[in-house]
């Protein structure tokens, strides 16, 4: 057995990691491209229906998000039909005044192009649906961009 | 030998990849993958004093009603022509092609539309009808409404509805304008 002598006995050869942090940066930019930061903390269930003719909403700057599910935590815990705006549950009353801060965060120029992304869950009910737009509606003299956000789901 | 020696003592990269990976996980916990997708609508003002709806005199049957109650999966579509609460039952996925023949009757059928640009559809929705109801009826109009738009935009440009220009998409608009309505019932 003594054919093949090892050179340097009881020493394994090194692998090289050399390249380990260059694929990891690899990984690690793929992530960072193909994601988008989370904007909110969810405070409310938020399962969104599914439907096949959706179209992207381009400029994430210049949506503005509205939640509507059952809420997750403490007094709200359970309950039905529950808004979230920002980070925190509000009341059907409050709309007007967000959208109205929303739009003077942006610049002049922009404020004809955002659109609202209603969050809504499965199981929210119509009435509830109907208080958040009338709000909407309310706020927005010339007409207001609503999109129904939806998952996209691939032709049955 | 004596080269080696002399020359700079390596950094250790080692670490390196930890630091990257740190990194790569702190991505990952922090953000997510789903672009916003969505059906879009632009939502008309509140009528008030000085924007009082125009009251059109339009016959009945250009009406098509989908009324959605909350405990039965299946949709009642009644077309305005005739009597309040004779609705068909439809499932979901059917409302593509009743949509289609009802705008495209072209006053072939008088219970149906006149034309594509009189007609206009109506969601009756019920208190407590599922959001989700509600998204699989206006995804349903979406759809019909894309089908007839590409169409058109054959028949007229001889190219699909998405690669017209804005003046092309206009006029193939026109043709099949979308009239919504909404209304909610106790």
């Amino acid at each position: 057995m003594g054919k093949f002598k090892r050179k340097n006995e009881g020493e394994s050869p090194k692998i090289s990691t050399a390249s380990l942090p260059d694929i990891v940066f690899m990984l690690l930019f793929f992530f960072m491209v193909a994601t988008v930061l989370r904007e909110v903390e969810l405070k409310v269930t938020n399962e969104l229906p599914k439907a096949t003719e959706v179209s992207n909403l381009q400029r994430k700057s210049l949506v503005s998000h509205i939640y509507v599910g059952s809420g997750k935590y403490g007094k709200w815990k359970g309950e039905k039909n529950c808004l979230q705006l920002n980070d925190a549950i509000a009341e059907i009353k409050d709309i007007p005044a967000f959208v109205l801060a929303e739009r003077a965060a942006r610049h002049e120029d922009e404020r004809k192009l955002i659109w609202t992304s209603l969050k809504a869950d499965n199981t929210a009910e119509m009435y509830f649906i109907d208080q958040v737009t009338t709000e909407l509606r309310r706020v927005s003299p010339m007409g207001h961009k609503i999109s129904y956000t939806t998952k996209k789901e691939v032709n049955k | 030998m004596s080269k080696s020696r002399r020359s700079l003592p390596e950094i250790n990269a080692g670490s390196m990849a930890d630091i990257a990976f740190l990194l790569l996980i702190f991505f990952l916990v922090t953000t997510t993958m789903d672009v916003d997708t969505g059906i879009k609508r632009k939502l008309p003002p509140l009528p008030d004093e000085e924007n009082v709806p125009t009251q059109v005199d339009f016959h009945k049957n250009n009406i098509l009603i989908f009324d959605c109650s909350p405990n039965s999966d299946k949709i009642l579509i009644e077309t305005g022509a005739e009597e309040a609460g004779n609705g068909k039952p439809f499932a979901t996925n059917e409302l593509k092609n009743e949509i289609i023949t009802f705008l495209t009757n072209f006053g072939r059928n008088p219970d149906l539309s006149e034309s594509p640009e009189k007609a206009v559809l109506s969601i009756r929705v019920h208190k407590k009808t599922q959001y989700e109801t509600y998204i699989e009826i206006q995804d349903q109009i979406s759809i019909a409404y894309k089908e007839l738009r590409n169409n058109e935009a054959l028949k007229r440009f001889n190219k699909k509805y998405e690669n017209l220009n804005k003046e092309q998409q206009d006029v193939v608009k026109k043709a099949f304008p979308m009239r919504v309505s909404e209304s909610i019932k106790e």
